[in-house]
């Protein structure tokens, strides 16, 4: 009995290895990007230094060359600015027949159907390149874009010692004990979604944003979540991406952030590859290894983001924290924002509103 | 048309050897002016075009035109940036203006250590600035209020920075070592022959210098105010920091706002017809301007005749007013900055001074620094700040040339054109020459995506300020002394090296810093045309302080402090050692 017990568990084990090597052992279709990377030999990197860091990114290609054998060299060109504008000089760059800037295009949403719009970007067969990690529903916009973290955007981000309560829902902040002492961004950010038939519809954020606008204090930027914690403001609503204030928690900050009940949205960023990139193989494989479980753990590490349909997700935590609250996020994909209508000029709208116009 | 120094030339039998000069000063002046002509173009292109940039099947319409100025916010906005640039303008200049004539004209001592302290004030970001201010004087945290109403019971705080008159304070602290090295040259090379005439006269010092010194120094004193004053059109940090705190927005911020919309392209069509109504204001100014020029003669001050100045003797009363207004300047607007950018850079976040703010310092942020990034960014950045100013005066010195010196037909459109890159926020120039230098110039010079793109387009846009500064020293310099010089036989080159350059060098001197100061500093036409190999120091330090990290972006400026102060120390060392500035 003991010896047949024996038998099974190391046949058990030899298949289970045998399995870990089969998964470990690239894809035919990895396989060819990674000759075609190597033939490239190097990888250009150009977005928003909050995306990753330079030491994140630096860690992301080290990481890619161990992993799958190469040795591309890399640079990465922190750009300023916004993610249109780095979406713009794209553009630009590849109208004029020049090469991009870079190899990937890091964007949201509204960026990918821009970019698939003005056919900006080369479909990959991404589920080809890590088969059973990289799923269908991973990748949107006719396999231009694939899913790299996920988003909790239109929280509120208040001062734990300052605010006079946690707030639960956006109409907790019309109260006159917030009046003057919230902030929020310049662009009407999140405002665009939750104006949408899904959330809230026109009508009913339109007038929010009036009797919102009555208690803001002024308007800074997404990430200057610093000035919440210094007591400027006393919170911001609407989060952009819903974990900018995390790393100031770890350092001692006073913030947190609430998920609004009557607005809880999950959203993505994607990665693409731009149709003039000079290495486009290198960015696939770039892609690739950033969806690896030691890509995703990098960028948890960096940026406190990760894909939380990962099974070793850290956003899954996290979203299930606030599902306990009794949150529950809706979808928002590209294939959803493909179904609304005139978000963009509601957002126009709310802008001129919040601005005190 | 034949000169009267020609004729007398021919009158005694000279003959003149083939002058070049004249041409080449012609053609450069000619090329720059086609370059800024060509970044206006694609500027007004932009501005007449409604979809996204490179967007050719998008017809020219004047909706963009329509969308902003029938827009009542857009008015909002202008009265705003009118009153912002304005508040700014007179607190540089009351600061600026009589550390000038302290430092060029009187034997207030320590002037090497001014000089420094002033330059280096500009290396400090604004948002450095910005943040102390609004700690100091905003309404409900800032500890001044908190501290004058507990004191005092009061029931509103006494101070808001959080208005178009706090920004322009905070503005025009930052612009006064504009305002102070724009007028220092002018101070510097004047005669004080008209001054001791006015006091021999029975004239007080308050009556010679109301009705002597400063007329004499107007042309600069106008230079730097139209110059200061449209800078607070472009003037981004200070505004986004303590304006949009306040929902107060000027042009820059409103048209930040226009570009970048969060989800969808850049909007640079209606940023572009913004930038039109710029162009307007910059006209009448340089209109207004060009008006004071055509009465150049009277301010006509370096002639050949008993040139030599002499500095104001200030007493001991003199000497502590002056102490107070020097060290008052030097410790709000230099000091206080520099300060709370090092703080920022030792703190994990943002934070007032405190027992829990102290405890929790540290060098994190210093040893976190990517210095492969900085160090890339720093040789980009010096090599960019000895060109620039280098190529930029030699380009200003042709302009000014050809506008006061020559009598080619249309002279002063070359000023006219010269003043108008000011006028273009910087922002929307950069995209301008992002076009050009990809659509264009890349067919013939393919210099996008290299260091030499950033150079020529930040050469082209230092022209303006440059040609003020060579004007302004041009105009005070007689034309007596090239006569002499040419009836000594001397070309335009002979000249311009023996006479010009040499009356000119204080001028030069303060312009060739400043420019470079100011390419130190430069950010948003960095921010456009940046690329892997040409990046440069304030993208860096504003990259990581767009990403919310206050405390990386303070470290790297304070670095770039570190590393740039010592050379600004040398450079004054050895500009007084060559007595380009006044002896103490």
């Amino acid at each position: 009995m003991r010896l047949r017990l024996a038998l099974l568990a190391a046949l058990l084990a030899a298949a289970a290895t045998a399995q870990a090597a089969r998964a470990a052992e690239p894809s035919p279709a990895l396989n060819q990007v990674i000759k075609d990377a190597q033939k490239e030999g190097r990888l250009d990197l150009s977005w928003l230094p909050s995306f990753f860091g330079a030491d994140g990114v630096a860690e992301l290609v080290k990481g890619m060359n161990a992993t799958f054998g190469t040795n591309l060299a890399y640079s990465f060109t922190p750009d300023p600015g916004s993610v249109p504008r780095n979406l713009n000089k794209i553009l630009v760059a590849a109208q004029a027949h020049q090469p991009s800037p870079s190899d990937v295009f890091i964007g949201t949403t509204n960026h990918v159907l821009i970019m698939e719009k003005r056919q900006a970007a080369i479909p990959v067969d991404w589920t080809a390149l890590l088969p059973g990690r990289i799923t269908d529903k991973m990748v949107e916009a006719s396999n231009l874009a694939v899913r790299i973290y996920t988003t909790l955007p239109g929280g509120i981000i208040y001062n734990t010692k300052l605010a006079p309560e946690r707030p639960q829902t956006l109409a907790d902040l019309l109260k006159p004990e917030w009046k003057g002492k919230i902030a929020t961004n310049p662009y009407a950010a999140s405002f665009d979604n939750l104006a949408s038939d899904d959330f809230w519809g026109p009508d009913k954020t339109l007038d929010f944003a009036q009797k919102f606008s009555k208690q803001i204090g002024g308007l800074i930027g997404c990430p200057d979540v610093e000035r919440v914690a210094s007591g400027e403001f006393i919170a911001f609503a609407m989060a952009c991406s819903g974990r900018e204030w995390v790393k100031l928690k770890r350092e001692g900050a006073p913030l947190d952030m609430a998920v609004p009940k009557d607005y809880a949205a999950q959203r993505y960023y994607y990665l693409m590859i731009p149709k003039n990139a000079s290495h486009p193989n290198a960015g696939k494989l770039f892609v690739a290894y950033a969806l690896t479980s030691a890509g995703q753990k990098i960028i948890w590490n960096h940026d406190d983001y990760d894909l939380h349909t990962f099974p070793d997700s850290g956003m899954a935590q996290v979203m299930a924290g606030y599902e306990k609250e009794g949150v529950k996020f809706k979808e928002l994909s590209v294939t959803w924002l493909e179904k609304q209508k005139d978000l963009r000029t509601l957002q126009e709208r709310i802008i001129k509103i919040l601005r005190g116009s | 048309m034949v000169s009267a120094t020609e004729s007398t030339f021919r009158r005694l039998g000279g003959r003149r050897p083939y002058d070049a000069w004249p041409g080449v000063f012609v053609s450069i002046a000619s090329a720059t002016s086609v370059i800024i002509l060509a970044l206006l173009a694609v500027v007004i292109w932009l501005s007449l075009h409604k979809g996204a940039v490179g967007d050719s099947h998008e017809p020219f319409s004047l909706a963009n035109y329509t969308e902003v100025f029938l827009d009542p916010f857009t008015y909002k906005v202008i009265a705003n940036t009118f009153g912002f640039s304005f508040v700014a303008l007179i607190v540089a200049l009351a600061f600026g203006l009589p550390i000038a004539w302290l430092v060029e004209r009187t034997d207030f001592p320590g002037k090497s250590a001014i000089f420094t302290l002033m330059a280096v004030g500009l290396l400090v970001p604004g948002f450095a600035a910005a943040m102390g201010w609004l700690f100091l004087m905003h309404p409900r945290i800032g500890l001044v209020n908190v501290w004058l109403m507990s004191v005092f019971g009061l029931g509103a705080p006494p101070f808001n920075i959080s208005s178009i008159a706090g920004m322009g304070w905070v503005q025009g602290l930052n612009l006064a070592p504009l305002a102070f090295i724009m007028t220092a040259a002018v101070f510097r090379a004047m005669d004080p022959a008209l001054e001791e005439s006015a006091q021999m006269s029975g004239a007080g010092f308050c009556r010679t210098l109301t009705r002597v010194t400063l007329p004499i120094a107007w042309p600069g004193i106008l230079a730097a105010s139209i110059y200061i004053f449209t800078l607070g059109f472009a003037a981004f940090d200070v505004p986004a920091i303590i304006g949009w705190g306040s929902r107060l927005f000027t042009f820059a911020t409103y048209l930040v706002i226009q570009l970048s919309p969060d989800e969808s392209l850049p909007r640079y069509g209606s940023a572009a017809a913004l930038s039109t109504c710029l162009v307007g204001f910059a006209g009448l100014f340089s209109w207004w301007y060009g008006r004071m020029q055509s009465r150049a003669h009277r301010y006509k001050v370096v002639t050949g005749k008993a040139y030599r100045p002499v500095l104001v003797k200030l007493g001991r009363r003199g000497k502590l007013a002056a102490w107070t207004l020097v060290g008052g300047y030097i410790f709000v607007a230099q000091i206080m900055p520099v300060l709370v950018l090092f703080w920022a850079s030792v703190l994990p976040f943002f934070q007032l001074p405190s027992a829990a703010a102290l405890h929790s310092i540290s060098l994190g942020h210093y040893l976190n620094l990517q210095w492969h990034y900085l160090l890339t960014g720093l040789g980009n950045t010096v090599l960019l700040m000895v060109l620039t100013p280098t190529f930029a005066l030699a380009v200003a010195l042709c302009f000014s040339w050809v506008v006061l010196r020559s009598r080619v037909p249309g002279r002063a459109w070359f000023d006219f054109v010269a003043f108008l890159p000011h006028a273009v926020p910087n922002i929307v120039f950069g995209i301008g020459a992002l076009l050009l230098a990809l659509f264009f110039l890349q067919n013939f010079l393919p210099i996008y995506g290299t260091i030499w793109l950033m150079l020529l387009v930040f050469v082209v846009s230092r022209t303006s300020y440059a040609t003020r500064m060579t004007n302004s020293g041009l105009i005070q310099i007689h034309r007596e002394l090239e006569e002499s010089g040419s009836l000594s036989g001397a070309g335009t080159g002979g000249i311009l090296r023996m006479i010009i350059l040499p009356l000119l060098r204080p001028t030069i001197t303060y312009a060739w810093l400043w420019i470079a100061l100011l390419t130190a500093r430069e950010l948003t036409l960095a921010v456009m045309i940046t690329t892997r190999d040409s990046i440069t120091l304030p993208v860096i330090v504003w990259g990581l302080w767009l990403s919310g990290g206050t405390g990386d972006a303070a470290a790297v400026a304070s670095m770039m402090l570190v590393l740039m102060a010592p050379f600004v120390a040398l450079y004054w060392a050895v500009a007084r050692k060559r007595t380009v500035i006044a002896a103490p």
